[in-house]
């Protein structure tokens, strides 16, 4: 079955490594905002902190839903995990969608990829790249670096926020996304670390 | 609806949905809605139709909705093209024209740049299966046209290689790719094997689904060689991409992404790798200096990501030592690369030297295309594709060339200087490419690190076309460009060349090579690009350079038509060419002239052009579009309206004159530009005046198009009535203005110029466009007059309207004027209707003066066809109140009355001008049918009458009157009746008048048998003593006596007293006496009696009787008795003859008595004893009817 096509509206992707945090932020604010989006990690797996820097908590991809996770955690630790945040965000995300989703599982074609740290760039582009092309369609894959913590996480979907909705007024975003990217860098008000842009074809 | 079909589903089930869906799809009101009832059908008929024939037959209705002024369903269509040929590739022969269609859709509509986008895509996807396909179809000639039809639509892709579309550049490299790849031979099997590993996942894509291999050399439509140097030719046109300095972050991105996918699955093609190899070197260290910081990031990333791609693949062990090199110029570190070695090579130098294996590999192509080439000789002798392959490798020449050169020259003390030097040109800001690229030298001033640098340097100067490579590379470029234009002749499609802005003057080649040059400092480093500054790049240009620039622009612009047309930017081209032209102030004659020469060349292809640049200066003159003034010149400079419009008709005139020159008149083209161009000027309607039929054709296309300029056309349009070329123009002119006269809305302003014409025939010199070269100046002609009457008159015919002012014209017009009008008008007047209703109105308004025109209208309308009664009112009202000529009324005679008949009478019969028309003044009398009565007005009979009781009154009249009586009486239409029954009338007159006599003389001469009716009538005129009127009578009837002969003898002799007997020979002289002696013995006994004894005596021959008497003697054996017998019978007859004396007195006197009682009876006893047919005496019985 073929993937219906939109051709009105951008198809919006943020990655990050976990699908957890970060990416979920910024799926949240798009998504009442009325984007297209969906959210994905590029990851092996689904690493959450642990209570020490040695033991984090990992599962699979697609397979374990948020809600199972959430009451893992409960199981585990429920004060530890209330403290740090974790079980808050993790309940968040199960309001969003079922489960962790892994970007290189999907099937679907976007326009605009937004990655959330370099590495995941480097995955999201290397997975691109080395699938066989099909639709011949371009995606443009951009990287926005954002911290993994809960502050950085949020004041970060805030500039996602800024990226897609100037994407989203291109009247033509292929041929103005450079320009929109050249500004997006250049706001004053916001420090944009590490931008980066590639174009790849599904 | 349900997005699942079940399989099993037969499938006229399944057409049902699918029309279901596509009647529902056509009536949806809401778009999101039409998309999914769509989305549904092209589902179905993709994915579930097993048999693939649905999707043929519903194709079409698919394809309808492309005319959808929705964005979204336009994109629909095209992703359903895609889909459906990617399933059956048949589907491209119904879907290539909507492909194209779409393809060149208006730039104007909303997301236009987007649909082209994807139909790009499409044909991205759709081109190797679609290439399968028509490998497979070799005899099946639609799919040839299709393929020929994509091959166009190819080539429009390509041009859009240059579009300023960001987006569509980056899907139009992709689509390079694609041809690239497909057009490509896939590389030997063992190296694919031993590729496989890396590329592995690219097996599926539609990459690996054709290439060149698979095209068999003898296709019958696809042809091998041509998709060979296309490929070449376009991966060149890839690599040159590299080279230009605006390309966007985005497309470069793109650009290292598609050249490394051709040289990983195309590694051993014509030295691929090698070549790319060296465009990513010059590309590193020549990043576009319009890349922000980020984007350079980016871009070398890529670059990098890509290399070790590269680096990884076996085949590039050739070029393994530049990736290291390059990656770790990228900041690759040395773990990274050796992570990324390919596996086996380890094993390299155990087999000797690096590279071996590649270059077998390449040595096997090369046989290979040896072998391939033989099996073609004639290819091979100048096939590019091998030319090619040998001289690529020359660039790398050029560099190593210089490299070595610079190499032997980098001692301490130069690249000090070169350093210090280049201390002093160091921009202020550290570029963002040298920010991000710059690497700490690990090993400097090593001998790897002295030919790293020299090679940078070399690529530097290469670049820059400096060096002594670069003459190498020179010729190489040149021949390459020869390559191409080539293979564009061979018909191959290939991306345009990008253009590379390099410095404006390149110096001459020979003093490049001086050796001062070369060490410039700006060579020292791989020094990066300065950001672009605008301010600081750019000098004011002179005016010269300015206008030169703008000469060269135009030159080039106008150069690059067929690319225009390849691309489907015409219009665009015309519009540029157009714009310079008219719209900047400076220079103008200098571009208009270029511009309609331009035009001129090739007139068939650029009429459009004309017609643009026409309108555009016209859309000047009224204000809709302007010309570009600065500011400051505003004042000086403006043009006014009356300018605008000199300007105006300046070009149309300047392209009418040099066609006319060239001789191209009959070219559409000419005609084009009277008939579309916004307005037609005077000046340029005068070219048609030139070119006989054709230019009148368009003349008339003009004057029933151009409104407001109608009437200056049919002026112009008679002017050419008064060409001096031969007389078929004019009769065009005619045919052309009857043509328009028949068009309700012309034929007033045809009419009022007809008019005017008419009118000016009447000035005292000719009108300017009167006049022809070839008469005398100023002076009216026979010729001018003709010519001026030819067209009116032609006219005339249809139009009688345009009687009445030739009638005044003619009045007021001079002698000459008029005598050409009376000879014209014949053959068209008559063709004119006695009923017509202005030709009534003429002869009733008649203009002072124009009574003669009128008169001969008359005459040649009423020559076949008797007058009307209308007609014969007003002509007779015009003869009574003009008191016009008799002669005008001729025609009508047979419409008048009998008293108008009699009066006009003696106009023609005794009036010396008129005598020749008195016959046919006759003869219209007497055959003339009166329109009430339908009869003749007048009988003979009653003419005759009429005639003698015409009074002459002088003796020229009297000839006249007597002269014409033979003329009335040798009329076929008098007949003997009629002459008897008009004499018969003139006797009872009172006084006779004396051309009756000489009517008896003459009548007696035609018709002999009425002899013995004129003796009777002369016996009456005798009798009834009517010859004694006068003396004139007396003459009169003397004088037809004496011709009347024997005829009037004997009534003469019977009835004549001895005086009058006397005065008779008195006035006949005594040779009658002789004559009539001759004829009294011929007279019977009883006619004898009555002569009286004075006649008897004069004329009886006594000698002659005497001897007949002694003759009789003779016989009678003249005995005595005899003679006494004799002597007593005359004694007896002597007695007798007395006594008859008397009786015939008194008879005489009782007949006399008896005649002058004039009884009416009498007339039937003339008849009686005339010497008349039976017939004819029933007849004038018949018609006296009424006289009893």
């Amino acid at each position: 079955m073929t993937i219906r096509e939109d051709f009105s509206t951008i198809r919006f992707a943020v990655s990050c490594s976990s699908n957890m945090n970060r990416s979920m932020e910024a799926h949240l604010m798009l998504s009442q905002r009325g984007f297209n989006v969906e959210s994905y990690g590029s990851g092996n797996q689904v690493k959450l902190p642990g209570k020490s820097a040695d033991t984090p908590n990992c599962y699979e991809f697609e397979t374990t839903t948020y809600d199972f996770i959430y009451n893992d955690l409960i199981q585990k630790d429920k004060s530890y995990y209330t403290q740090n945040g974790l079980l808050n965000m993790i309940d968040r995300n199960r309001r969003i969608k079922e489960a962790p989703q892994k970007f290189q599982l999907t099937n679907k074609e976007f326009d605009v990829i937004i990655c959330l740290e370099e590495r995941v760039y480097d995955q999201v582009v290397d997975h691109l790249h080395s699938r066989p092309e099909k639709s011949g369609n371009p995606v443009h894959v951009i990287n926005v670096d954002i911290v993994d913590n809960a502050e950085e996480a949020t004041v970060g979907a805030f500039a996602i926020l800024d990226l897609c909705s100037r994407l989203s007024q291109c009247d033509d975003l292929d041929a103005e996304i450079d320009d929109v990217l050249g500004e997006f860098e250049a706001n004053p008000n916001r420090k944009v670390n590490n931008l980066l842009h590639t174009i790849c074809f599904y | 609806m349900d997005k699942f079909v079940e399989p099993i589903e037969d499938t006229a089930t399944v057409a049902e949905r699918v029309s279901k869906a596509i009647k529902e799809a056509h009536e949806a009101a809401n778009v999101d809605d039409k998309l999914k009832l769509l989305e549904d059908a092209a589902d179905i008929l993709i994915n579930n139709d097993q048999s693939a024939h649905l999707l043929d037959s519903f194709c079409e209705e698919m394809l309808e909705f492309v005319d959808n002024p929705q964005f979204t369903i336009k994109c629909f269509v095209v992703s359903f093209i895609q889909r459906a040929c990617l399933r059956d590739p048949e589907v491209t022969k119904k879907a290539i024209t909507t492909l194209s269609a779409l393809l060149s859709i208006d730039r104007q509509y909303p997301g236009a740049s987007r649909i082209i986008r994807r139909v790009i895509i499409a044909c991205t996807n759709i081109y190797p299966s679609i290439i399968q396909w028509a490998v497979r179809k070799k005899t099946d000639l639609e799919a040839g046209a299709c393929w020929e039809a994509f091959s166009i639509l190819k080539g429009r892709i390509l041009q859009l290689i240059d579009n300023d579309n960001e987006g569509i550049r980056t899907v139009t490299l992709k689509f390079l790719e694609t041809i690239v790849l497909a057009q490509s031979p896939r590389p030997v099997k063992d190296d694919a094997v031993s590729g496989m590993e890396m590329i592995s996942l690219e097996e599926k894509s539609r990459h690996e689904l054709v290439s060149l291999t698979d095209v068999p050399r003898d296709h019958r439509f696809i042809s091998y060689r041509k998709l060979q140097i296309e490929a070449d030719e376009n991966f060149k046109s890839l690599l040159n991409q590299f080279t230009l300095m605006h390309l966007s972050a985005q497309n470069l991105l793109v650009l290292i992404n598609v050249v490394c996918n051709i040289a990983k699955l195309r590694s051993g093609w014509e030295k691929t790798l090698e070549r790319i190899m060296d465009a990513l070197e010059v590309l590193h260290v020549n990043l576009p200096p319009t890349l922000g910081t980020s984007q350079v990031k980016s871009v070398r990333k890529e670059l990098k990501f890509h290399l070790f791609r590269l680096l990884k693949m076996p085949a590039a062990v050739v070029i393994q030592q530049k990736l290291i090199t390059l990656l770790t110029d990228l900041g690759a570190s040395a773990s990274e690369v050796n992570r990324n070695l390919p596996p086996n090579s380890a094993m390299l130098p155990k087999r000797g030297r690096r590279g071996e294996a590649a270059e077998e590999t390449a040595k096997r192509a090369r046989v290979e295309a040896k072998i391939e080439d033989d099996e073609y000789p004639d290819e091979s002798a100048a096939g590019p594709s091998t030319s090619s392959a040998s001289s690529e490798p020359s660039q790398l020449t050029a560099i190593d060339v210089t490299a070595q050169w610079i190499y032997e020259r980098l001692n301490p003390q130069l690249v000090t200087n070169l350093v210090l030097i280049s201390l002093v040109t160091f921009p202020e800001e550290m570029p963002a490419m040298f920010a991000s690229s710059y690497t700490p030298i690990a090993a400097a001033g090593t001998e790897n690190q002295k030919k790293h640098l020299a090679r940078m340097m070399a690529t530097q100067a290469t670049q820059a076309e400096i060096g002594p490579g670069f003459e190498q590379m020179k010729a190489e470029k040149l021949k390459r460009m020869q390559d191409r234009i080539e293979a564009r002749k061979q018909g191959a499609v290939i991306a345009p060349t990008p253009y590379v802005n390099r410095d404006t003057q390149p110096e001459p080649s020979g003093s490049k090579k001086s050796e001062a040059k070369l060490p410039l400092p700006t060579f020292t480093a791989p020094k990066p690009k300065q950001q672009f500054n605008l301010i600081s790049s750019v000098q004011k240009m002179t005016k010269k350079e300015m206008s030169e620039v703008f000469d060269h622009l135009y030159h080039r612009i106008m150069g690059a038509e067929r690319r225009a047309i390849q691309g489907g930017a015409i219009q665009q081209q015309n519009l540029l060419l157009v714009i310079r032209a008219s719209r900047f102030q400076s220079n103008d004659e200098h571009f208009e002239d270029l511009l309609i020469n331009y035009i001129i060349e090739e007139h068939k292809q650029r009429t459009e052009l004309a017609l643009l640049y026409l309108t555009e200066i016209y859309a000047q003159y009224q204000g809709f579009s302007h010309i570009h003034i600065p500011l400051k010149q505003l004042r000086d400079h403006g043009m006014s309206k009356s300018q605008l419009y000199e300007r105006y008709d300046r070009i149309l005139c300047k392209m009418l004159k040099n066609l006319t020159v060239r001789d191209l008149h009959r070219e559409t083209i000419f005609h084009k530009l009277l008939l579309e161009s916004p307005t037609v000027t005077p000046n340029s309607v005068v070219y048609l005046k030139e070119f006989s039929a054709l230019g009148l054709t368009t003349l008339r296309e003009l004057i029933l198009t151009r409104n407001r300029q109608r009437l200056e056309l049919i002026d112009l349009l008679f002017s050419l009535g008064f060409h001096d070329k031969p007389d078929k123009l004019r009769q065009s002119v005619v045919d052309i203005v009857k043509e328009l006269w028949e068009l309700s809305y012309l034929r007033e302003d045809i009419r009022n110029k007809l008019r005017e014409q008419i009118e000016c025939c009447t000035l005292d010199v000719p009108p300017r466009h009167f006049q022809t070269l070839l008469e005398a100046p100023n002076k009216w002609t026979e010729n001018i007059y003709r010519n001026a009457l030819h067209l009116y008159l032609a006219l005339l015919q249809i139009d009688t309207t345009l009687l009445m002012p030739l009638a005044v014209a003619y009045a007021k017009g001079p002698i000459e004027f008029k005598r050409i009008v009376l000879r014209l008008v014949e053959p068209v007047v008559k063709t004119i209707g006695v009923q017509n209703q202005e030709m009534l109105d003429l002869v009733a308004e008649c203009p002072l003066g124009a009574e003669t025109l009128i008169l001969r209208f008359v005459h040649l309308i009423t020559e076949r066809n008797p007058p009307t009664r209308e007609l014969v009112d007003r002509v007779r009202s015009l003869h009574a109140t003009r008191n016009t000529d008799a002669r005008g009324m001729i025609p009508i005679l047979s419409g008048l009355d009998r008293e108008d008949i009699v009066n006009l009478l003696p106009h023609f019969v005794l009036n010396s001008s008129n005598q020749k028309f008195v016959q046919v003044v006759i003869k219209r009398l007497l055959t003339g049918k009166n329109p009430d009565t339908l009869e003749p007005t007048i009988t003979g009979e009653d003419l005759i009458f009429e005639y003698h009781k015409l009074e002459p009154r002088e003796e020229e009249e009297r000839k006249m009157h007597v002269e014409n009586l033979s003329e009335l009486l040798d009329s076929r239409h008098i007949q003997k009746d009629h002459i008897a029954a008009a004499i018969e009338k003139i006797l009872e007159l009172d006084v006779v008048p004396p051309l009756f006599y000489h009517t008896l003389t003459v009548v007696d001469k035609k018709f002999p048998s009425l002899d013995s009716f004129i003796s009777n009538v002369v016996q009456k005129v005798i009798l009834r003593e009517l010859w004694k009127a006068n003396d004139e009578t007396r003459k009169a009837f003397f004088r037809s006596i004496i011709q009347l002969r024997s005829v009037a003898y004997a009534p003469m002799l019977t009835e004549f007293r001895g005086d009058e007997f006397l005065e008779f020979v008195e006035y006949a002289g005594n040779q009658i006496i002789l004559d009539l002696r001759d004829f009294y013995p011929t007279l019977s006994t009883s006619q004898r009696r009555s002569v009286a004894t004075e006649i008897s005596d004069k004329v009886r021959d006594k000698d002659a009787e005497e001897k007949q008497r002694l003759k009789a003697g003779k016989d009678g054996k003249g005995s005595k008795e005899n003679k006494e017998k004799e002597k007593d019978k005359d004694k007896e007859r002597e007695d007798d003859r007395e006594n008859q004396e008397q009786e015939r007195e008194a008879m005489r006197e009782s007949r006399r008595n008896k005649e002058q009682q004039k009884e009416v009876g009498t007339r039937f006893a003339h008849f009686e004893c005339a010497d008349l047919k039976r017939q004819n005496c029933i007849h004038f019985y018949q018609n006296n009817m009424f006289y009893f």
